[in-house]
């Protein structure tokens, strides 16, 4: 018989004395109810019982109402993927991290097309400021060069603008993150995509590693313990290591963008699995030393996929090129070299354009579209400047301005020392550059 | 922060030829000293010479260890940064 006691006494408490007079008569009720309850010994009062009681005098009651408060669901717009409804309660004021739910900037800008409009605007922007004094490294004065909030491409965090005044102007050399990026995008394309596409695409550091590895293989008279499914090619193998990976028993083709360094140069290879050939898209046919340069790095690739593969069991995975009796498979050991075959018709840069890396990521949006035969194409190469730089801005754009994030896409590493993938780490989202958000108001 | 300042974390910084440098530092070191401290060690004159990484995302040189929750023992890849423009190709 304690509790409607307390809470007779808690409704007398509550109300305030202009009310006194009001609440006095309302707690007789009360009383009274309960009192009959009580003596029929039958059941501990209901709340229906309590015909006055508010809401918020039963959520301040309950211990367990207290310290989940409902609080109200607002939705918030048809932009974001999982967490539609931001908690506002009157106590917790907890910020839920908005998803960002188009995935890849590809997604809103299919078939090669940008709208003018944004292309004038994002123009507009980037050739602002552009520094005139000659023979700076980058376009803009130090103080112009950086902007806020800081656009975060998943493999590269971007705060310069000359990143993408290099995109933009002809003539500029693209570099690392470029390519990346790009790369990471069509990987995310490929994921996401509604039907899962039959391609993967991998950082440029591949190559490195790759041209790392064959120098120590070649030096320990092809010993095989160097080739471990730990060592980083065999975490890209099994879709470790890079951001969004997939991994490669799951697709038919993987891109692999190639840098010579001493050739300052880009390429693209593709590895058709199912061919067993190594395809390479190379933008700018040369002399003999180039030539012979590409024939390196590719051969390099021919030798150590397949021996990276035989130590990943990946052929274990991958029955069926074994089971169709594909020509390519039947009459070669796994671990012999890959084929190699130069396309012969792919699209030329121009001269002294520097424009290989453009061609590259091209190449491999037109891979990723289904498209192998490219001879017949045209490529307008300052308007594919303009367009990547297009929509990879505007894509960000739209992410910061509305705080959102895109969700970690961390593969984590496999710890080699502990012998099996390490579970991916607490992801601890940087938000401290992101726009303080926007009060978000109760409908 | 008197007692987290105490607390020293242990990175290990790993080239492309799998040489590695270990680093013994504090949570609240800045990125770029380490950069730099290893830039010198590998004796290169500018640490943007080489990108760093951690699960496939470039480390900011801005943020310190504790802003970009690096754990003890973590392994970080350092690679030497890569451009291309075809210009010198035409022999």
């Amino acid at each position: 018989m304690d509790q409607p006691v307390s809470m007779r006494e808690y409704v007398h408490t509550s109300n305030t004395d202009d009310e006194a007079q009001k609440s006095n008569d309302q707690t007789i009720g009360v009383v009274f109810n309960a009192d009959i309850h009580g003596s029929s010994n039958s059941k501990s009062p209901t709340l229906d019982d309590y015909s006055d009681f508010t809401m918020t005098c039963i959520v301040a009651l309950d211990p367990i109402l207290m310290l989940i408060q409902p609080g109200c669901a607002t939705k918030i717009g048809t932009q974001y993927d999982v967490s539609v409804y931001s908690i506002v309660g009157k106590r917790y004021k907890r910020r839920v991290n908005i998803l960002f739910r188009i995935k890849h900037p590809f997604e809103r800008h299919n078939r090669f097309q940008v709208a003018t409009e944004l292309i004038d605007e994002f123009n507009k922007w980037v050739f602002k400021d552009v520094s005139s004094r000659r023979g700076r490294k980058s376009a803009y004065s130090k103080l112009k060069d950086s902007f806020e909030p800081q656009m975060d491409f998943g493999v590269v965090k971007v705060a310069e603008k000359d990143f993408f005044n290099i995109m933009v102007k002809p003539g500029r050399p693209w570099e690392d993150g470029h390519v990346n990026t790009i790369m990471y995008y069509l990987r995310k394309k490929a994921k996401y995509y509604p039907i899962p596409l039959s391609y993967s695409t991998i950082d440029c550091w591949f190559m490195t590693w790759v041209d790392n590895i064959e120098k120590q293989w070649r030096k320990s008279n092809c010993d095989m313990r160097s080739i471990s499914p730990n060592h980083d090619i065999g975490q890209c193998i099994r879709a470790f290591k890079l951001l969004a990976n997939i991994p490669w028993d799951n697709v038919d083709n993987v891109i692999i963008p190639v840098n010579i360094s001493e050739k300052f140069h880009w390429f693209l290879v593709v590895f058709r699995i199912k061919l067993r050939c190594l395809h390479v898209y190379d933008s700018m046919k040369g002399g003999s030393v180039h030539t012979k340069k590409v024939n390196e790095a590719v051969g390099k690739l021919a030798t150590m996929i397949p021996l990276f593969l035989t130590s990943t069991e990946f052929y274990g995975k991958k029955l069926d090129l074994y089971a169709n009796k594909l020509p390519k498979y039947v009459h070669k050991s796994q671990s012999d070299p890959l084929d190699i075959k130069h396309m012969m018709y792919a699209p030329q840069q121009e001269d002294i354009s520097n424009d290989c890396g453009l061609y590259t990521c091209l190449f491999a949006e037109y891979i990723s579209n289904d498209v192998f035969d490219m001879h017949s194409i045209d490529i307008d190469a300052k308007y594919h400047r303009q367009r990547y730089a297009t929509i990879l801005w505007h894509y960000e754009k739209t992410k910061n301005k509305d705080g959102a994030i895109s969700e970690s896409e961390v593969t984590a590493t496999v710890a080699s020392k502990f012998g099996g993938p390490r579970i991916a780490k607490e992801h601890i989202p940087d938000t401290t550059n992101y726009p303080t958000p926007r009060q978000r108001t109760r409908n | 922060m008197a007692e987290g300042s105490r607390k020293f974390i242990k990175l290990k910084i790993k080239a492309q030829d799998d040489t590695i440098l270990h680093f013994k530092v504090n949570p609240s070191t800045i990125m770029k000293d380490i950069f730099m401290s290893y830039s010198s060690k590998k004796q290169m004159m500018n640490y943007k010479v080489f990108r760093f990484f951690f699960d496939g995302k470039r480390l900011s040189p801005k943020k310190t260890v504790n802003e970009l929750g690096l754990k003890n023992g973590d392994e970080i890849d350092a690679m030497i940064h890569q451009d291309g423009g075809g210009s010198a190709c035409n022999y």
